[in-house]
């Protein structure tokens, strides 16, 4: 048996050995929900529904429109119990579910919007077309609107990201993963999330030169 | 060793984000003031960013989510349902369909078939052995039975039961009496209008059960005859044919032709 093949048994058998010895853990929660028990799914639920709520948010900027998609989100985990494998963490699982759930809204809206003022001001790389947002170089009165006006600012340059910059930004500096695990999310490698990150924030510094 | 100048501390800076820089990275921030600029604002934007907070999910959120999988189990269990059905109901399922749509493959050709019969087919007619006289109580003949049956025409349709020796006289040189069909295999009908009346002589046994000059006929077939005396003595006979089809002459199986036929047969 050759050492790649002793390192995933070994890998398995840690992962069976958690599910086992924790029952609280993602994984012994998701084995209880595949037999039934939907108290274990209400507690998974209770514990991702507001980060996949927030990062599908962060993604589209819609609301409305994230909480259906984090909703569709465990409505998949649920109906895909049986088929789930313990070979990732369940959170890398999930956020990959989430993770293209928003990607196809954001193509499916990109298709609904057939004609745009914001087309006139496309990115240099030609990838998605920027909102038309020039910073206003007035001070505001208060300091609460101010930091207001610069969370929304910061919020719509987000969304002005390309989707492949936009998620592993997002994933890395707003929800805190690792690269590791968002290279397991969007199943790329390190180095590709890493450039994406970089590039990324690239573009956000231009974007919110205003506000720096 | 990697050379330190301000394009690879931009990417380290721009990689970087919250975490920290190499100490040759700092040691160039101090002596440069455009990457310290981009330094700076790189970690302003990573506050904003990271400072961004969460978007909680709303109260109702679980109970949506449980209408949800109420309907999700709902959909599951009707699946279920047809799925559960065993093989030998599926198969059986399967297999009366196929036998319907055969039953109306052969249903359907035969109705085509039906249409595509020949517009002028007359059933075919066994000729009976008729040793009487034909029966005239349906044929509307104003001369004597006598005068009928001393009449020297018969005209009679072409039908496929019934086929004169000398059908090839038909047709006339020049006239083109083929009506053609539209389609070969559809009906097809011939236009004995335009083509004189062929002489019919009995086939042999016709002639030997019924060895009369006058051609047997079934009664239902015998055209409509009139006898007109013009008051000079010389009676003429009409015949009128039922279709128009043409007419045929009918002679005795001998070479002379019926006695009736020099009086004139329309």
């Amino acid at each position: 048996m050759d050492t790649l093949s002793t390192i995933e048994l070994n890998f398995s058998a840690a992962v069976r050995r958690e599910v086992v010895s924790d029952p609280t853990s993602d994984h012994a929660l998701l084995e209880a929900t595949r037999i039934g028990d939907h108290d274990a799914f209400a507690q998974l639920v209770g514990r991702y529904r507001n980060p996949i709520t927030n990062y599908i948010y962060r993604m589209t900027n819609d609301y409305d429109g994230a909480v259906d998609l984090a909703q569709e989100t465990f409505v998949r985990v649920y109906r895909a119990a049986d088929r789930y494998q313990t070979t990732y963490a369940f959170s890398t699982y999930i956020y990959r579910i989430a993770t293209n759930l928003a990607i196809s809204e954001l193509r499916k809206r990109k298709r609904r919007k057939l004609v745009s003022l914001t087309g006139f001001f496309q990115t240099t790389d030609g990838a998605e077309p920027q909102e038309f947002n020039p910073p206003d170089k007035k001070p505001l009165p208060d300091t609460e609107l101010v930091d207001t006006e610069r969370r929304n600012a910061v919020q719509r340059a987000i969304a002005t990201l390309p989707e492949k910059y936009r998620a592993p930004l997002i994933l890395r500096d707003v929800e805190g993963k690792s690269y590791e695990d968002i290279s397991r999310i969007l199943e790329t490698s390190e180095g590709t999330v890493k450039s994406r990150i970089s590039r990324a924030r690239g573009f956000l510094r231009e974007k919110m030169t205003a506000y720096l | 060793m990697k050379r330190i100048n301000c394009g690879n501390i931009r990417r380290e800076i721009e990689s970087a984000g919250s975490a920290r820089l190499s100490r040759d990275a700092i040691s160039h921030l101090r002596d440069c003031a455009g990457c310290a600029e981009i330094s700076r604002q790189q970690s302003n934007l990573h506050s904003l960013v990271s400072g961004l907070g969460t978007v909680e999910a709303p109260a109702d959120f679980d109970f949506r989510l449980r209408a949800r999988l109420v309907e999700v189990d709902q959909k599951r269990a009707r699946s279920r349902s047809f799925t559960s059905f065993s093989l030998g109901f599926r198969s059986a399922a399967v297999a009366a369909m196929l036998l319907l749509t055969v039953a109306a493959v052969v249903l359907f050709n035969l109705k085509s078939r039906v249409d595509n019969s020949p517009v002028a087919v007359q059933p075919a007619v066994s000729q009976p052995a008729m040793p009487a006289a034909p029966d005239t109580r349906t044929t509307p003949t104003l001369a004597p039975v006598q005068a009928v049956a001393e009449a020297p025409v018969i005209t009679q349709q072409a039908g496929p039961a019934y086929k004169p020796s000398v059908v090839p006289q038909l047709k006339r040189r020049g006239v083109n009496s083929e009506v053609a069909s539209t389609r070969s295999n559809r009906s097809a009908s011939r236009d004995f209008s335009s083509t004189s009346a062929g002489v019919v002589r009995p086939f042999d046994q016709v002639a030997g059960s019924f060895p009369t000059e006058a051609f047997p006929i079934n009664a239902s077939y015998q055209p409509l005859k009139v006898s007109v005396d013009n008051g000079s003595g010389s009676p003429r006979t009409i015949s009128l044919p039922s279709v128009s089809f043409g007419s045929q002459r009918a002679l005795s199986q001998s070479a002379t032709p019926l006695v009736a036929s020099a009086r004139g047969t329309w």
